[in-house]
């Protein structure tokens, strides 16, 4: 695992704190989407397919930082839309930052170099680009449906590091990855110098062009596996080793679908990053309002029975790492073993 | 869509559940006569005073309207989920490749 000691610690003693207070429900991750603008159109987006006019509106910066003080999660994710075609996404950061907040700034990395040339953003440990890579070369343009991405992926990549950002992956997988391929992409990022990876298995947005490869549940476990079971001790991966082991169906979890709440222009997003039940006017009424119960694999919701997406279950294992002797134990049985 | 009101309760509903399903502009004939066309991105119908929530096309700011206000609804907006843009850019690359091929 590759999270610093100091989000580590930051985020133990979020959760201590939680369990102590009794909270059983708590925000781990906030998904703050400032617009829904992207530059590409990947096949496997449900995220971007709205007219023109609420395209091009976007959230203001008091509006995000209401959100971030309101939830009060220690990390915040940016996605979008890409968040570096937010206008104001360098002072947002920058008051993210200040507040001590995690982000992670999820990017396809297309803008990356010219912002960071341009002045946008300083070096912290607060602040890491995620940066979208879905493979190799061939995998990633295909995924993205543009030749020429992964290069310019690659040339960002490399220049935030140049600069002394901390830079991590974010790859979703679907039903064509071969897992040999996926190893050789693993090497190629270690080559290139990440902090680490992150991976997770697409989920069957309604809204997304491409319907026919995503991941069934059992084929996930095998596809994971494939890649995982053997890993080299040269792989980082900057996600709970729990959560690796549950691709792998070594652990049973279910959904914690308030584990990474979802803000943007239209309000809460209902109930969690990926389905759009409705939006409620506060993150105090989403908590409060939103039939929990309804959600995750366990509770026969048919949207939910093959998600095994990181912003439902990275949160799950992140709580039991933290909330208990047995979930600490594994991860640290995990990390100390190199053993996934 | 037609231009009937969508007079019966239960068709109503149905509208505006399939009007927030829909990647595109709607528009809402209201009871007063008012027209307003944009994007509805939420609707609470176990609200005590149902509503749904619309971006109007030109305006900056969201509208929010009761149930009880709408007349009907109509798709008029081109739907931006609809079409096969993973298969059209896999056959515009095949076509690309093809001199390689």
């Amino acid at each position: 695992m590759s999270v610093p000691i100091s989000q580590m610690w930051t985020v133990a003693t979020y959760v201590l704190r939680q369990r102590l207070a009794g909270r059983r429900r708590y925000p781990l991750v906030l998904m703050l989407e400032p617009l829904f603008r992207c530059n590409l159109a990947c096949a496997g987006c449900g995220k971007i397919q709205y007219p023109g006019h609420v395209l091009r509106r976007h959230l203001t910066v008091e509006q995000c930082l209401a959100a971030v003080d309101e939830c009060g999660a220690p990390m915040v994710s940016i996605p979008g839309g890409e968040p570096l075609m937010y206008p104001d996404i360098g002072p947002l950061v920058s008051a993210l930052v200040q507040r001590r907040k995690y982000v992670y700034l999820c990017t396809n990395a297309i803008l990356l170099k010219e912002k960071l040339e341009a002045g946008l953003f300083a070096p912290s440990k607060y602040l890491t680009f995620s940066v979208h890579m879905d493979g190799l070369r061939e995998e990633h343009d295909e995924a993205v449906c543009r030749d020429g991405v992964f290069d310019q992926a690659v040339e960002g990549i490399r220049e935030a590091m140049r600069r002394g950002f901390r830079v991590t992956t974010n790859t979703t997988l679907f039903e064509t990855a071969e897992p040999m391929r996926v190893r050789q992409f693993f090497d190629a990022m270690m080559d290139l110098g990440v902090e680490g990876m992150m991976i997770s298995p697409g989920y069957s947005y309604a809204k997304a062009p491409d319907q026919e490869h995503f991941l069934r549940r059992q084929r996930a476990h095998q596809l994971f596996r494939a890649i995982l079971e053997s890993p080299k001790r040269r792989w980082r991966f900057n996600q709970s080793p729990l959560f690796l082991q549950f691709l792998m169906g070594e652990q049973d979890y279910d959904c914690t679908p308030w584990g990474n709440p979802t803000y943007n222009l239209f309000g809460w997003q209902r109930p969690c990053y990926l389905l759009q039940e409705g939006y409620a006017a506060s993150f105090r009424e989403l908590m409060e309002t939103t039939d929990w119960e309804n959600y995750g694999c366990k509770s026969g919701n048919e949207r939910c029975r093959d998600c095994m997406v990181h912003s439902g279950y990275e949160a799950t294992a992140v709580d039991r790492t933290f909330g208990s002797w047995r979930g600490f134990r594994d991860t640290v049985v995990a990390t100390v073993a190199s053993r996934l | 869509m037609n231009d009937e009101p969508d007079r019966e309760p239960g068709a109503l509903l149905e509208a505006i559940e399939a009007a927030f399903d829909y990647r595109g502009d709607v528009t809402l004939e209201l009871t007063d006569g008012r027209r307003l066309v944009g994007y509805l991105f939420n609707r609470d119908p176990r609200s005590p005073e149902p509503f749904v929530q619309l971006f109007e096309r030109d305006t900056a700011g969201a509208l929010t309207i009761p149930y009880a206000a709408i007349r009907t609804v109509r798709f008029t907006g081109r739907d931006m989920a609809a079409g096969h843009s993973y298969e059209a850019w896999l056959r515009s690359r095949q076509a690309g490749r093809a001199p390689d091929a």
